[in-house]
């Protein structure tokens, strides 16, 4: 009785579980090698150009049903990498990423717009201890199976506690963190 | 002293003694700055050093063209033969290490791939990218063509002083700008 019970319970949770599925924007599926995270920040008055090489995307997105859509982008923040050993071996200590403590960051948005030229996500980001909304403007290219996304973000990198104590001052390393993201994705 | 001694030109004199200021300054600098601690002020010492070091390779042109334009005055009569190839040779390899040591920085910079901004007015490009299998080349070469200059400066400095003071010539007026209140009536 009391097992037959539990399986209605399971075949019912599973419908639904297959409906709202079914509501659901489409799925898309990253390609790691198309897609980029990569950043500008200025230091000692010149550019240092990074990324991020490691980053994982749950992507449900239907141009046609922003309501249902969204998204979350987790990121190795290990992986940064700027072209240059010596600094590389600073940003994971604790005054920069820390990323022993922090070792992903966390964008997700489930907040979607239609702008003149795109759309805009409306979401958090979560870097260190910070989480901050964060609206990322972004354009949309759908051709057949694959979606590209562009976008650009400037982001203040003292806001999330990167550069902490005597390396929150900005004339030498700056404040202003450009990021260009491009993601490249299946349809599933 | 005599009135008539043949100085060198007045831009000359300027843009030695301007080299000379930026080669100490440079010169301390380097010294302080690869013993700091991380820090923004490091940092702040390493920009203000690469802008230096930019800048004397500018000047080094500037002085390399004008001295074609305005060759120096004729050598003092009197000096034996072999210090006079000694103190050319000295001067030849002082305007190459004005050259070189600073093509060694930027060299070791591009090796590295840290960002070179000339006084943060002008973002210098590396020399050639993605060569961190030659910094240790470059870093060693930077450290041996800086001590190669103190060296050959203080050849210099000391030449200088030795025909100041125990030759008793006028070497050293021929680098030093006509001042009227020391001139003598």
């Amino acid at each position: 009785m009391r097992a037959s019970c539990f399986l209605v319970f399971a075949v019912v949770g599973n419908l639904l579980g297959a409906a709202s599925a079914g509501e659901a924007a489409t799925r898309w599926t990253p390609v790691p090698a198309a897609s980029r995270i990569g950043f500008e920040v200025s230091q000692a008055g010149a550019a240092v150009k990074g990324e991020f090489r490691r980053f994982d995307s749950e992507i449900a997105f239907d141009p046609n049903d922003l309501s249902s859509s969204k998204v979350r982008v987790e990121v190795d923040v290990a992986s940064i990498s700027t072209g240059a050993e010596d600094r590389d071996r600073e940003l994971p200590k604790s005054d920069w990423f820390d990323i022993a403590r922090f070792p992903r960051a966390v964008f997700e948005a489930a907040t979607f717009e239609q702008t003149e030229k795109g759309f805009v996500a409306r979401g958090t980001l979560s870097l260190r201890d910070v989480k901050q909304p964060v609206s990322l403007p972004f354009t949309l290219e759908i051709a057949g199976e694959t979606a590209r996304m562009d976008a650009k973000l400037d982001l203040d990198r003292t806001t999330f506690g990167v550069g902490q104590g005597m390396w929150a001052a900005s004339d030498m390393v700056g404040k202003k963190v450009t990021l260009t993201i491009h993601v490249e994705a299946k349809r599933n | 002293m005599n009135k008539t001694i043949a100085r060198y030109s007045g831009l000359a004199i300027l843009l030695h003694w301007g080299s000379a200021a930026i080669i100490v300054a440079l010169f301390l600098i380097g010294w302080q700055m690869v013993r700091m601690p991380l820090s923004p002020g490091k940092m702040e010492a390493y920009a203000l050093h690469k802008s230096l070091g930019f800048l004397i390779l500018v000047v080094a042109v500037a002085r390399v063209v004008w001295r074609m334009l305005r060759p120096p005055p004729p050598e003092l009569m009197g000096t034996p033969e072999w210090q006079r190839r000694a103190a050319n040779a000295t001067h030849v390899v002082l305007y190459l290490l004005m050259f070189a040591l600073p093509m060694s920085g930027w060299a070791y910079n591009s090796s590295v791939g840290f960002p070179l901004s000339f006084f943060g007015l002008i973002d210098v490009p590396p020399l050639f990218s993605g060569g961190p299998d030659t910094k240790e080349l470059w870093r060693t070469a930077h450290w041996l063509l800086g001590w190669g200059v103190v060296g050959l400066v203080s050849l210099h400095v000391g030449a200088a002083f030795y025909h100041q003071v125990i030759i008793r010539d006028s070497i050293l007026q021929r680098m030093l700008p006509r001042i009227p209140a020391l001139r003598r009536h």
